[in-house]
């Protein structure tokens, strides 16, 4: 009779057997609901821990040598620019009248006397310049003038690149036709010489505005800024979001295809919420990567200028106008012209590696 | 094909008139007008100098005329710089030494970069490519200006004095040396890396395998089979070469003192000789958008791989 209720191969019909067995595991006693002991517990412990995107990447990361030494040094140079100034008794703007033109290490005929009289005195270790300014002082506030300045440019890519480009990446079809159009159009624009006429033409016009609205809200920023930093945001932000914009839009036009996606758009979500809280979320690694590449280059745009001489103005100063600056007695004081030019290298290159590794490790599918 | 170039043509003139837009409304952007001197002149004389260049238009008006006088080749006269003498002469005298200084930079930046990729690909691994490595990164991380100040403390008076460390009209080929080559350096490494990274794809192609073991030398293959092709993605980037030379420029000619149309832009800027800054503008953008044009344009004749339908990628 047993042989009988089995079904023949291939059918359908489920064994009468199996039926009970499953009948019996869907019938749970209250005992199945209690919380498991200490002992079960231990034999359910995953024998790998799961690892999250951000560990993975570190790991990776980590694994670099270069671009780890590279962290090391731009760690090292940070300190040294905004640890530095609040710990050297002198001031980048300070002007020792009876100490000009000093050698590194050199003490100017009163630190002398005032060394004798028993006083410790603090070496001028870079020297100082023509106006008694200590070069150490002034090398440290041009490192993080040109730090801020590449680090606040490339925010400001970010931002404008990642909403043009996530916009355009996700409407598609005619919208996205338009935009890229645009940004081809900037594309081929040859932003040095747009920047250098954007950086002369604002800078009186700005004054202009600060003279006229003495208390707008805009005026204070403006102040402490200075006109031709404002420049050179100002080009950033019309001319160098462009690679950002199409980068997020690539990842985008990927994304916008994910079944999440599609989830969300049926749950009612609107475009705005989907880019903000789905789409751009999930480029934040190579969002990252591209933003440390743009750092440099903002660096080296800002101490072109300011080595042009319509870059960053007098009293502050940044490592690219100190070379201008020590261009006029370079073989009489070829360490004025040496140091930031050095500096400023090593602080381009370290960006430079740290953020070829970091793309490399946010980003593994683009490693070639 | 045809459809690409015109699609191309579009864009570059489209760029060129927004280039042109930006020009024009940043210069009058500038409080005060062109004729502020140390002694302003009298209201009678501004209003007689502004009625005599169409000042005293509306904006929109002043630049439709200044629009239909470039078309027609009239860049305007120099207000300060050279006094009344028109910016075309003048570009057309500074031109030239760019053009040769710029065009020798690439010259050897090309032929050093190839070079150097190719042995740097060939040695993968090697010590001889580790230095390279480190050497290309450098060159291309450092700021044109501080490599030209380096070289010139180093070889016109710091440690050496061997070469001259500023060009004259009438200097020697010796003049010429520092800047062709602090102007190539940055192109020359770029070159050398794109070289290297597609030597090293086409090295790894079937066809070279065959042809090592057809029984080929070793050069005839590098050269002959492998170069060619790997040489396409570097052609790529002539492009952007002539930009970064462009922008270099402006800082070798003023290292170097070089009579160029660089400095001359830059000197330019800092005496605010306003119809030369933007006649030197529009005039570059057009060189560097139809040199990038003409560059897209052979790229795509070299590689009948691309598809010319699609767009730029």
């Amino acid at each position: 009779m047993a042989e009988l209720k089995k079904p023949p191969m291939g059918s359908l019909q489920m064994d009468s057997d199996k039926v009970d067995q499953l009948i019996e595991i869907a019938t749970l006693s209250p005992a199945d609901f209690a919380p498991s002991t200490e002992e079960e517990k231990e034999h359910f412990i995953q024998p790998q821990k799961s690892i999250g995107y951000w560990q993975d990447a570190w790991r990776r990361l980590k694994k670099n040598r270069v671009s780890m030494v590279a962290l090391g040094i731009l760690i090292l140079i940070m300190l040294f620019a905004f640890v530095g100034p609040m710990v050297l008794p002198y001031k980048y703007d300070q002007q020792i009248r009876t100490s000009l033109n000093l050698a590194p290490m050199q003490y100017s005929e009163a630190e002398q006397t005032a060394r004798a009289a028993g006083e410790s005195v603090f070496p001028h270790i870079f020297g100082t310049d023509t106006h008694g300014r200590d070069i150490l002082a002034r090398t440290m506030m041009g490192t993080r003038v040109s730090m801020s300045i590449g680090v606040m440019a490339a925010l400001l890519v970010l931002v404008i690149g990642s909403i043009y480009g996530s916009i355009s990446g996700y409407f598609g079809g005619m919208v996205d036709n338009i935009m890229m159009r645009i940004v081809e159009v900037i594309y081929s624009v040859p932003e040095v010489l747009v920047v250098l006429l954007l950086s002369i033409s604002l800078r009186p016009w700005l004054e202009n505005f600060l003279n006229t609205n003495t208390n707008s809200a805009f005026a204070q920023p403006i102040r402490v800024l200075g006109s031709s930093i404002i420049a050179i945001f100002i080009s950033f932000a019309l001319l160098y979001w462009v690679t950002m914009a199409r980068i997020i839009r690539g990842q985008v036009l990927q994304l916008k295809e994910q079944e999440y996606v599609t989830a969300a758009r049926a749950l009612g979500a609107s475009s705005g919420r989907i880019i903000k809280k789905h789409l751009l979320p999930n480029c934040i690694g190579s969002m990252i990567a591209a933003t440390c590449l743009q750092i440099p280059s903002a660096i080296f745009l800002e101490s072109f200028l300011s080595f042009l001489g319509v870059g960053v103005q007098a009293p502050l100063t940044s490592l690219g106008s100190m070379c201008s600056d020590a261009l006029g007695g370079m073989y009489t004081y070829t360490y004025r012209l040496i140091i930031p030019a050095i500096i400023l290298g090593i602080m381009l290159l370290s960006f430079n590696l740290f953020g070829d590794g970091l793309r490399d490790a946010l980003d593994p599918r683009l490693k070639k | 094909m045809i459809k690409y170039i015109i699609k191309r043509v579009v864009m570059g003139l489209v760029a060129l008139f927004v280039v042109s837009i930006l020009t024009f409304f940043l210069m009058n952007l500038v409080p005060g007008g062109p004729f502020m001197s140390e002694k302003p002149p009298s209201p009678a004389v501004q209003a007689m100098m502004e009625e005599k260049y169409g000042l005293n238009k509306p904006l929109t008006e002043q630049y439709v005329t200044w629009l239909t006088d470039l078309l027609k080749g009239d860049f305007g006269v120099s207000y300060r710089m050279q006094k009344n003498r028109p910016v075309l002469t003048i570009i057309k005298e500074m031109f030239p030494t760019s053009a040769k200084v710029g065009a020798i930079a690439m010259g050897w930046a090309i032929v050093a970069g190839i070079a150097l990729g190719c042995v740097a690909a060939y040695k993968r691994g090697k010590l001889t490519d580790s230095i390279l490595r480190v050497v290309t990164t450098s060159g291309v991380a450092l700021p044109t200006f501080v490599t030209a100040s380096i070289l010139l403390v180093v070889f016109a008076g710091g440690v050496w004095n061997i070469l001259p460390s500023i060009v004259g009209t009438s200097s020697s080929w010796k003049a010429y040396i520092l800047p062709c080559f602090t102007l190539g350096l940055n192109p020359m490494c770029n070159i050398a890396r794109y070289t290297r990274s597609a030597m090293l794809d086409s090295l790894g192609q079937d066809y070279i395998r065959t042809a090592y073991a057809k029984g080929l030398a070793t050069p005839f293959i590098i050269f002959k089979h492998a170069l060619r092709n790997a040489l396409i993605p570097v052609v790529s980037y002539v492009g952007p070469l002539i930009a970064g030379i462009l922008s270099g420029g402006f800082v070798v000619e003023t290292v170097f003192n070089v009579p160029g149309l660089g400095r001359y832009f830059v000197q330019s800027i800092n005496n605010r000789d306003y119809p030369i800054i933007m006649g030197t503008t529009i005039f570059l953008s057009a060189f560097v958008i139809a040199m990038n044009l003409i560059v897209d344009i052979l790229y795509r004749v070299i590689d009948p791989r691309i598809d010319l339908s699609k767009g730029v990628e």
